[in-house]
């Protein structure tokens, strides 16, 4: 269809961006819970 | 002590609320039609999105009313002060049980990285989402008779605003749904959210209406003299 072909910029992008979030959550959430437990 | 607030209005849960069941549906719906899953088949989804964005746009109108009504537009205004502060707590005071930076009261119920972004989100994404998505709707495909009112010589720019800042808020409610969990216990921000209470710390914040009863709470600062 016109206009909506695949576009990899979006498409990289977009999915990088999620990717890099994903990333981001689990690294700063384990990062949390193993400070936390040294704390106690 | 810490003390009970009432900080989240019945009006701003409900449209929370509405806002994030609305931008789920429509993100899901949005990814069928874009064909990156397929559950209810392309033309569902489109009805679908196009019947959850009237109800998206419907909810704008009454949000939009209410932050202007209330004054509660103020609250999203963004400001530098305290920025480094508050990214210093998130990159590395968490790990130390550091003190957060700024202080929650219903005056000032956002800290400035919240303000920040949520400015970022009424101001720019949901704008863009909006009118791009519109433009979408009421663009003709030009094998469809020509395009029709709008006169714009191709659907790809529109389609691709619209796909960019979806993926971006899927992105944000990533970050949103695990910033949640970092409240004064795992829970205690989703809720607030939920029932409109939280328990605030014992600071001498003159501007928080601490509740005596259950009942409906004012806004209250230390000017207010009643
Ligand atoms: C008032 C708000 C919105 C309106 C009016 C709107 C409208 C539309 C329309 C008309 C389409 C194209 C359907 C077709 O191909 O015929 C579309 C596609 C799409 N929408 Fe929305 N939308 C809105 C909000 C959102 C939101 C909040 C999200 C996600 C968080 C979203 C995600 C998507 C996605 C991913 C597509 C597929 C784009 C593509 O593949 O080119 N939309 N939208």
């Amino acid at each position: 269809m016109p206009g909506r072909d695949y576009n990899p910029v979006v498409e990289t992008g977009g999915i990088g961006i999620i990717l890099l979030t994903i990333f981001g959550i689990t690294v700063h959430s384990i990062l949390r819970i193993s400070t936390s437990r040294k704390r106690k | 002590m810490p003390k009970t607030v009432y900080i989240y209005k019945a009006f701003e849960r409900f449209w929370h609320w509405t806002q994030a069941l609305l931008i789920f549906f429509l993100a899901a719906i949005g990814f069928e039609i874009h064909g990156s899953i397929s559950f209810f088949g392309y033309e569902n989804a489109v009805k679908y999105h196009n019947t959850a964005s009237y109800a998206f746009i419907i909810l704008i109108f009454f949000a939009v009313f209410w932050h202007l009504t209330t004054g509660e537009w103020k609250q999203y205004i963004p400001t530098l002060t305290n920025i480094k502060a508050e990214l210093n707590f998130y990159l590395t005071g968490i790990f130390k049980n550091a003190p957060h930076p700024t202080k929650k009261t219903i005056l000032s119920k956002l800290n400035p990285l919240q303000k920040l972004v949520y400015f970022g989100l009424k101001i720019l994404v949901i704008p863009v989402m909006v009118v791009s998505g519109i433009l979408y709707m009421f663009y003709r495909y030009p094998h469809q008779g020509g395009i029709v009112g709008l006169k714009i010589e191709s659907l790809e720019p529109i389609a691709v605003i619209h796909t960019a800042g979806a993926f971006l808020l899927i992105a944000f409610i990533l970050m949103h749904l695990y910033l949640m969990t970092t409240g004064t216990t795992l829970t205690s921000n989703l809720k607030a959210m939920l029932t409109g209470y939280e328990e605030l710390g014992d600071e001498k914040n003159s501007d928080i209406a601490v509740l005596k009863d259950s009942g409906q709470s004012e806004v209250k600062n230390s000017n207010d003299k009643n």
